[in-house]
């Protein structure tokens, strides 16, 4: 299997610590300027992997999820100093308000980088890095996926059977079609046992169990890696500890806290941002160069 | 040497007293391509088992097998997983993993080989098979023909030095499994890897092989080279044996052509050469013959008569998704009364889709669809249309098969007595087996219960995907038989092939499916003669000669 360039192409040991970093700080910040550039961030990486394709497939759900949040929040927390106005005798505040739209942003941020997640580290990557660890469970888990297309193509044949015989139609009732669904799980199970045994000869006679599986991809560390990794373990425990050291803790009760902008606040941006900057740069570094060899030919 | 010294071996499955194998005897040597051949049941899986420790099933052998002159038993695990591989009959169960990528590494990762051998490996085989286009694609999305290739890259990863194939085409169509056996032949011949196949395709294998084995009741009725075995078989004058041999090995057998000197021509451009030949030799003047037989064969056919439509469909359309390409494009059709209608048609031109849609399993987007002047899409009419699918155990809901033919006759509100359900057990030869595990019958047992499961509605038209797929020439027989026995009591039968030879005997009409249209629709005997790729392997052979030639019982000899 050959690995691309570009984020994408990275050891997914080294992608898997970048996404476990990134989740983390979704989590951890609440200061708006920092949540707002962890958004902008995500958007660009969404870019610069699919052109945004799965997010915007996402983004009804999350639209209708941060809308839930932003207006049920200020109703149902009445804490805070500012009152904006009563709805229902209940005070509405600015401060959760404010908080209902923090807490929506970051409920955004999480989802959006799980979706980024799954595009970068796809199954077959996640079960070469599970393999060494929990060889078993891969193999297991691997053999499982592929029983989900093949069993859903053998309910359909069985079906085909059972409505040419017309024993279901359209507009049956409920406790028939029951009846009829444990007849056609009745012949799946007989059909696929079936044919498990015959997979259990292929398999021994290909030697399964023989003794300890080998792998046959070993993703290497290149260099490539190894500087991203370093940067991301400098960068990511910058991050940390600066935030357990109190950097951009941002408080919105009792009273919305002024922004941050000491000295240190202003480096634990810096570091964030380059942090947030390595994939989007890594692929449009690709997309950059691509263009200057067209240019050029 | 000899890779393989078989000597003596009889075998009997554990509680069973009947020997399926008895006293078998044979040496195979280096490089060889073995066919085994015969009836089902005749012992072809089971020899083959015999042949690889891990496959072996359970049971009592007698006799000795020697693989590079020590005992099989003897030899260690390894070398008999890295040496000897084995591809089975059926594609998805096989299959292990999920992509093609991880199912051709499976075997080397199993045997624990450093991952720069493994990629080495891939990298040879992959090319050498093809695989280029599919390698990263996940299984489910492959074809049946494409599954078989890999199950043997797979299998020759490991490097063997002799390859066990049961029944490898079985489950395919023409072109995927001449394209198998091309490969094979290709192993055999670059690689000198023996090779040991049981297959009832054997048009296209009995050429290719170094030696035949007919087997019959566990004991080696005929062995030697293709040719060999074939004298054997015409000087034995078994016609059920000759069923075996290749369409123009056949046509030389009825000509006599045993008892004379020369090779036995075993496929269709050397069956030609030798009609030619002999036809030079009997008439002097070649070509007079077959006119005169010419003019005969045009009065027969044009005597048929025409029955009345029982079923016509107008304009069928349909598509399994919104955006997806059309699999019926404006397709009509027009079935007669008793007749048997073939319908041809590579994979993919929905043959299947078009039986599902008369079946009513699906509806088509467009069109109409009238059986006896009542619209089939409007009006389900109970039990008038029956529907084989290709695999029987779709059919099979309950434990034993008395109980499934209950449950049958429950639905269909009969009683046992009125019911036809004895008349047809006695006909079908499948009285006494009521206890038994439906799943625990024969291959073609099963095919013939979930044929009489459809009957007992008393269909007027049936619906038939691939009646014949993996099924030996004997059984396809009985079942050409059975189907007669239909017709004669008034069914009208629809049938979904690949098989050329079984229409060209057995249909009355037959039709080309291409695109989603009927592309041609007609008798039988012009269908085949028009052809030229979709007609029998007799018809190529001795058109030329007799242009009415399609079966065998045409040509003159």
């Amino acid at each position: 299997m050959s690995r691309g360039l570009g984020f994408n192409g990275l050891h997914p040991a080294v992608a898997m610590l970048y996404f476990l970093v990134l989740l983390v700080s979704c989590m951890m910040f609440t200061d708006p300027v920092m949540s707002g550039l962890t958004l902008l961030a995500l958007v660009a990486l969404h870019l610069s992997l699919d052109g945004g394709r799965t997010m915007r497939r996402g983004l009804k759900l999350y639209a209708v999820l941060a809308l839930f949040i932003f207006i049920t929040n200020p109703l149902f927390s009445s804490r805070g100093a500012t009152i904006l106005f009563y709805f229902r005798d209940r005070p509405v505040t600015q401060e959760s308000v404010v908080y209902g739209a923090l807490f929506a942003l970051s409920l955004v941020n999480v989802l959006l980088a799980f979706a980024a997640y799954s595009l970068v580290i796809t199954s077959d990557k996640f079960l070469l890095l599970a393999a060494p660890i929990a060889p078993q469970t891969a193999f297991a888990i691997t053999v499982t996926l592929r029983f989900i297309p093949l069993l859903t193509r053998r309910l359909k044949q069985i079906m085909t059977v059972q409505r040419a015989f017309g024993y279901i139609y359209p507009g049956m009732r409920k406790k028939l079609l029951m009846r009829e669904g444990m007849e056609t799980m009745h012949t799946l199970v007989a059909w696929s046992l079936e044919e498990s045994m015959q997979s259990a000869a292929s398999m021994r006679s290909r030697g399964y169990g023989s003794g300890k599986r080998s792998s046959a991809v070993r993703y290497r560390m290149e260099a490539r890696d190894w500087a991203c990794l370093w940067l991301i373990v400098l960068l990511g425990s910058q991050i940390v500890i600066g935030r357990l050291y109190g950097v951009h803790d941002y408080e919105v009760f009792p009273r919305l806290q002024p922004l941050d902008v000491s000295l240190s606040a202003w480096v634990h941006l810096g570091c964030y941002a380059v942090f947030l900057a390595i994939p989007p740069v890594m692929n449009g570094k690709e997309r950059l160069h691509w263009r200057i060899i067209r240019s050029r030919m | 040497m000899a890779h393989y010294q078989i000597q003596n071996v009889s075998f009997r499955y554990a509680g069973s007293d009947a020997p399926i194998l008895d006293g078998i005897s044979v040496d195979i040597d280096d490089g060889d391509f073995v066919l085994l051949c015969g009836p089902s049941g005749c012992g072809k899986t089971t020899l083959l088992r015999q042949l690889k420790n891990e496959v072996r099933p359970a049971g009592k052998r007698e006799g000795s097998i020697r693989y590079d002159g020590a005992s099989i038993e003897e030899l260690p695990a390894r070398r008999s997983v890295e040496e000897i591989g084995m591809v089975f009959q059926h594609p998805d169960s096989q299959i292990v993993m999920n992509t093609v990528w991880q199912e051709l590494v499976f075997a080397m990762e199993n045997l624990g080989y450093p991952s720069d051998q493994i990629q080495r490996r891939i990298g040879e085989l992959v090319p050498f098979f093809g695989m280029e286009e599919w390698l990263h694609r996940q299984v489910h999305e492959l074809s049946g023909g494409q599954k078989q290739l890999l199950s043997l890259a797979s299998v020759m990863s490991l490097r063997p030095k002799a390859l066990l194939l049961d029944e490898p085409t079985a489950q395919l169509d023409p072109i995927a499994a001449r394209e198998f056996i091309g490969l094979l032949a290709r192993i055999n011949e670059e690689m000198s890897i023996t090779v040991i196949i049981s297959e009832h395709r054997l048009e296209d294998l009995f050429p290719l092989v170094t030696k035949a084995l007919v087997l019959r009741d566990g004991r080696i009725a005929y062995a030697g080279s293709p040719g060999e075995a074939a004298r054997q078989i015409g000087r034995s004058g078994s016609r059920d044996d000759a069923a075996f041999l290749p369409s123009a090995t056949r046509l030389y057998l009825q000509g006599g052509g045993f008892g004379e000197e020369g090779a036995v021509p075993l496929t269709v451009r050397d069956g030609k050469r030798w009609l030619q030949a002999r036809t030079g030799k009997l008439n002097g003047a070649d070509g007079q013959r077959g006119e005169t037989f010419l003019a005969e064969g045009k009065a027969a056919s044009a005597a048929a008569p025409p029955g009345k439509p029982l079923l016509t469909g107008k304009g069928l359309y349909f598509a399994y998704e919104k955006d997806a390409p059309m699999v019926l494009g404006g397709l009509d059709l027009d079935i007669r009364e008793g007749e048997l209608f073939a319908l041809f048609g590579s994979n993919g031109s929905g043959k299947s889709t078009l039986l599902q849609v008369i079946a009513g399993a699906i509806k088509p987007l467009r069109g109409s669809l009238f059986l006896e002047g009542v619209s089939l899409l409007k009006k389900r009419l109970a039990g008038s249309v029956g529907y084989v699918a290709q695999n029987p155990l779709l059919y099979f809901t309950r434990d034993t098969v008395g109980a499934q033919l209950d449950d049958r006759l429950e639905r269909l509100g009969l009683e046992k007595r009125e019911s036809r359900l004895q008349e047809l057990l006695e006909r079908f030869g499948l009285e006494g087996l009521e206890s038994r595990h439906p799943f625990d019958l024969s291959g073609g047992q099963q095919q013939k219960l979930a044929l009489l499961i459809v009957l007992l509605g008393n269909p007027r038209l049936l619906l038939l995907d691939e009646p014949t797929k993996g099924l030996d020439p004997l059984f396809k027989g009985k079942l050409a038989e059975l189907l007669a026995d239909l017709r004669r009591r008034g069914t009208t039968i629809l049938m979904v092939s690949h098989d050329v030879e079984f229409a060209a005997s057995h249909a009355d009409r037959c039709g080309l499916l291409f695109d989603g249209r009927m592309a041609a629709a007609e008798d039988t005997r012009s269908f085949m003669r028009e052809n030229y790729f979709y007609t029998t392997a007799v018809q190529r052979a001795a058109g030329s000669l007799y242009p009415e030639a399609v079966v065998l019982e045409d040509v003159p000899l």
